[in-house]
């Protein structure tokens, strides 16, 4: 935001803080539509993301051009708070497309918290991306060796605690087997060293930094078996955006896929995107394995996270995951 | 029963605002915003469907919040303890203050969620490392009270004290803490309420208690259980600080008595 | 007393030496694995990547944008709650009837609310003030409250007795006299104030100010280190506004501090 707008927000700001809080009413933001070239409904697009290694196709898409060459423009793309507060971002207009884990997304329609529409793939967890890790000479060999343990996962009732729950039952333990713990990956590290919890469920670069620096030993990978290639998480728009703009959902789509093969294809465009948006130096993502971005939404594989959610009572009945699938006039 | 009637009086309010949320978020009707009915039936069902022998508590209400009341008050005697101790220290000696000074206001302008890994790297989860979340997160406002209260004792109250020959002990029990009273008894009630908001923040992290609960609740957007743990804490800090107030009107009106009569 | 060399007279010099000391029980905590480096930073390593932020292009806008939504969230702060304050301790039934309200609003979290907020205001800078407004009013309120408690009660009876009405002795001897307890209660606030900011900026996502320079630096395997140094900017930001309110106090309440001899 410029100075002179926030100088004009002041007095803004000043009356709004005060009138807001017992009346609660909702806001919205405003479209900034215009007519262009393309025939696109909405021009400028706030789009919300995670600093995570799958987001690098939107900082490619917009270092190399492709969002422009759709008419779009996109400055820079807001980092979001993960969970309920990034939703009601989206849910309240402050972002157009937001990029959000599967579990999130799905959460949030099947209880009616948002009516959103998946318009892309981010991530589809490949071998290697994420691991299971203990302490250096610690008695964990296995999952077997999880009963009684503690777990810690970046956030409870999402994706990493879900692919525990179907890990533990494929190796026939139970829910109650393990107790989680909810922790912030940069925090693992030292959390496995300092005995604060016996396995962490840690994604790369954090699992080859914890093994180079402290010796901590990788048990197993949360994802293969029954959850091998399962979705980790997509763009998202809200149906009514969707429903408005399907021309620039079109664009969106368009760029996105074009800058996903760009990532797919030359790993070294990854790395270089990465230092723009996290705090993920080139030496630390050349180690990494990635390998997960995606061009497509698999029906198949989200109605499978979906099952999964049902199973371990994340929702409270069956959910059909295809209905949440964008299917707009993609020409 | 005149009693009952001021009670009623005094709590009339709660009535209208009830009433006037449940209108609006009906109005609204947003997910994020279910109206009262909706969270205090979901209140019921979680928390308060249990039998009558452990006073209608669920096992999920008596294995969450007991604990979490316990490390509350652990945290904020503690905090009261130590912060008027070196509150009061500090207000009566400029050379400790000129110290410890810098310390101190940068050490409470730490965001206390930024130091919780610092916490959990000393002292693991845990009860302990819980109460010194809190007792560090509420610390300050009872040593800054007690500190200008002990500053800004009447100089004719010191000079009756060196007049009378009080000892030290006399001269700090008798002049200096209560003329400070009633600045500490003010750090003291801002702090209980923040104390509440830390260990909402230590349970985040933990196993078991109502920030725990909280955060399932946020992560599962079960949104009525998640205001349900807001009004949890809401009424908790109602409550404590209605027993604070009746503790401090008695202290207090100890105090003012004391003060009408000097020494 | 004359035993005290007179450099220690001097604030700057107690001060330094207070925060050097400190300074060297922390880095020995951590080297004598009291807090286990594994988990936290040393403190020199801290200050270290501290110093070094200052060269990252993104940090220094980002302590800006802190400031600015911290500054402004205070203003707006003193704005609702002295006269919030002035009006509930000068008029104890209303104070009373909205106190279940007040008292239940108090210890809720803003950690709890900030999902909710996020809904509720289309713009960060706005939703930053309104957080910090509904945490840091608490602080200004009750001292005002208190302060006003404390007014000698025959000055007021004086000032009444010569006909004076009740704005006038609020005015000429209530808001005087309970000053200095409203600046505490501002003190309290700006840190409160401080954090809210932060806080916000974390957890309710949006790329301006350390709290969401915090949020990138979850990223990285260093990510502690950098959240750690950039958590000490904040400490440092603390430590010059409260030196500024501490400075603007003592010109203001002059007369107050002479009053009551000020701890000699």
């Amino acid at each position: 935001m410029s100075g002179l707008r926030r100088r004009l927000r002041v007095s803004a700001v000043l009356l709004t803080a005060t009138a807001l809080f017992a009346a609660g009413c909702g806001g919205g933001g405003s479209d900034k539509s215009s007519a262009n070239a393309g025939g696109l409904e909405k021009t400028e697009l706030n789009i919300g993301m995670l600093p995570l290694p799958e987001t690098a196709p939107i900082q490619i898409a917009i270092d190399k051009g492709f969002f422009k060459a759709e008419g779009l423009t996109v400055t820079k793309p807001t980092i979001i708070a993960g969970g309920a507060a990034g939703m009601a971002d989206l849910l309240s207009g402050k972002l157009d497309v937001m990029h959000s884990n599967y579990v999130s997304a799905i959460t949030t329609a099947a209880t009616g918290v948002g009516k959103i529409k998946v318009v892309g793939e981010a991530w589809t967890a490949k071998p290697g991306n994420f691991a299971l890790m203990v302490k250096k000479g610690s008695p964990i060999k296995s999952v077997a060796d999880f009963k009684g343990k503690t777990v810690a996962v970046n956030t409870f009732k999402n994706v990493a605690e879900l692919a525990m729950l179907s890990l533990l039952k494929t190796n026939g333990l139970t829910p109650e087997d393990v107790t989680f713990k909810e922790m912030p990956f940069p925090q693992m590290q030292g959390g496995l060293a300092t005995n604060q919890m016996d396995v962490a469920f840690m994604p790369e670069p954090f699992y080859q930094t914890a093994a180079s620096k402290d010796g901590a030993v990788l048990v197993a990978e949360p994802f293969a078996g029954p959850t091998a290639d399962f979705p980790i998480a997509g763009y998202l728009v809200t149906e009514d955006f969707a429903k408005k703009n399907p021309k620039t959902v079109a664009a969106f789509q368009r760029a996105l896929v074009k800058a996903t093969e760009v990532a797919i294809s030359n790993s070294a465009e990854v790395e270089a995107a990465l230092p723009k948006y996290t705090k993920i130096d080139r030496a630390t993502a050349e180690l990494m394995v990635l390998g997960g971005f995606s061009t497509t939404v698999n029906a198949t594989r989200l109605q499978r996270v979906a099952d999964l959610m049902t199973d371990f009572k994340y929702l409270p009945s069956k959910f059909d995951a295809s209905s949440m699938i964008y299917s707009g006039s993609a020409s | 029963m005149r009693k009952f009637s001021a009670a009623v009086l005094r709590l009339w309010v709660v009535p209208v605002v009830l009433a006037v949320w449940e209108l609006s978020t009906r109005a609204m009707e947003q997910p994020f915003f279910p109206p009262p009915s909706k969270i205090l039936a979901t209140m019921g069902e979680l928390w308060f469907s249990g039998s009558p022998a452990t006073l209608f508590l669920t096992d999920e209400a008596l294995g969450n919040f007991p604990h979490s009341v316990g490390r509350l008050l652990a945290g904020w005697v503690l905090s009261g303890v130590l912060g008027m101790t070196f509150g009061v220290a500090i207000g009566r000696s400029p050379l400790l203050y000129r110290f410890v000074d810098p310390i101190i206001q940068f050490g409470r302008a730490l965001p206390p969620p930024a130091l919780l890994p610092m916490f959990l790297a000393i002292f693991n989860t845990g009860t302990k490392m819980q109460v010194v979340t809190i007792t560090f997160g509420v610390i300050w406002p009872v040593i800054f009270n007690a500190a200008d209260g002990a500053r800004h004792v009447d100089p004719l109250h010191l000079e009756t004290a060196r007049v009378f020959r009080f000892s030290r002990a006399q001269r700090l029990f008798r002049v200096i803490l209560p003329s400070a009273l009633p600045k500490i008894f003010a750090g003291l009630r801002l702090s209980l309420s923040l104390a509440l908001i830390l260990m909402v923040i230590a349970e985040f992290f933990s196993t078991e208690g109502i920030g725990y609960q909280l955060r399932l609740a946020q992560r599962g957007f079960q949104l009525p259980t998640m205001w349900g743990t807001v009004i949890i804490v809401g009424v908790l800090g109602y409550l404590l600080n209605q027993l604070f107030l009746l503790a401090e009107r008695r202290a207090l009106v100890w105090h003012s008595s004391a003060r009408r009569n000097p020494a | 007393m004359r035993l005290i060399p007179r450099a220690l007279n001097s604030a700057l010099v107690c001060g330094v030496i207070g925060v050097v000391v400190f300074l060297c029980l922390a880095e020995a905590a951590g080297r004598l694995g009291i807090i286990p480096t594994a988990a936290f930073p040393l403190t020199s390593t801290v200050l270290v990547t501290a110093v070094k932020l200052t060269a990252d292009p993104d940090f220094l806008p980002d302590v800006a944008d802190t400031f600015i939504g911290w500054a402004l969230g205070l203003v707006a702060t003193v704005v609702v709650a002295v006269p919030l304050g002035l009006l509930l301790g000068s008029v104890p039934p209303i104070e009373r009837a909205l106190r279940p309200v007040t008292e239940f609003l108090r210890p809720i979290p803003s950690v709890a609310l900030i999902p909710l907020a996020a809904f509720v205001f289309a713009d960060r800078l706005e939703m930053k003030v309104a957080m910090i407004v509904y945490a840091s009013t608490w602080p200004i309120l009750i001292n005002t409250i208190y302060g006003l408690r404390d007014v000698d009660p025959v000055a007021k009876e004086t000032l009444r007795s010569f006909g004076f009405g009740p704005l006038a002795v609020l005015l000429r001897v209530s808001l005087p006299s309970a000053a200095p307890f409203i600046a505490t209660g501002i003190r309290v606030a700006a840190s409160v104030a401080l954090i809210l900011a932060v806080s916000t900026e974390l957890l309710g996502g949006g790329s301006d100010g350390i709290g969401s320079f915090i949020a990138v630096a979850e990223s990285s395997p260093e990510g502690l280190t950098l959240i750690v140094a950039a958590t000490v900017w904040a400490g440092l930001l603390g430590l010059l506004t409260n030196g500024a309110f501490v400075w603007a106090e003592r010109r203001i309440f002059r007369w107050h501090t002479t009053k009551t001899g000020a701890a000699q």
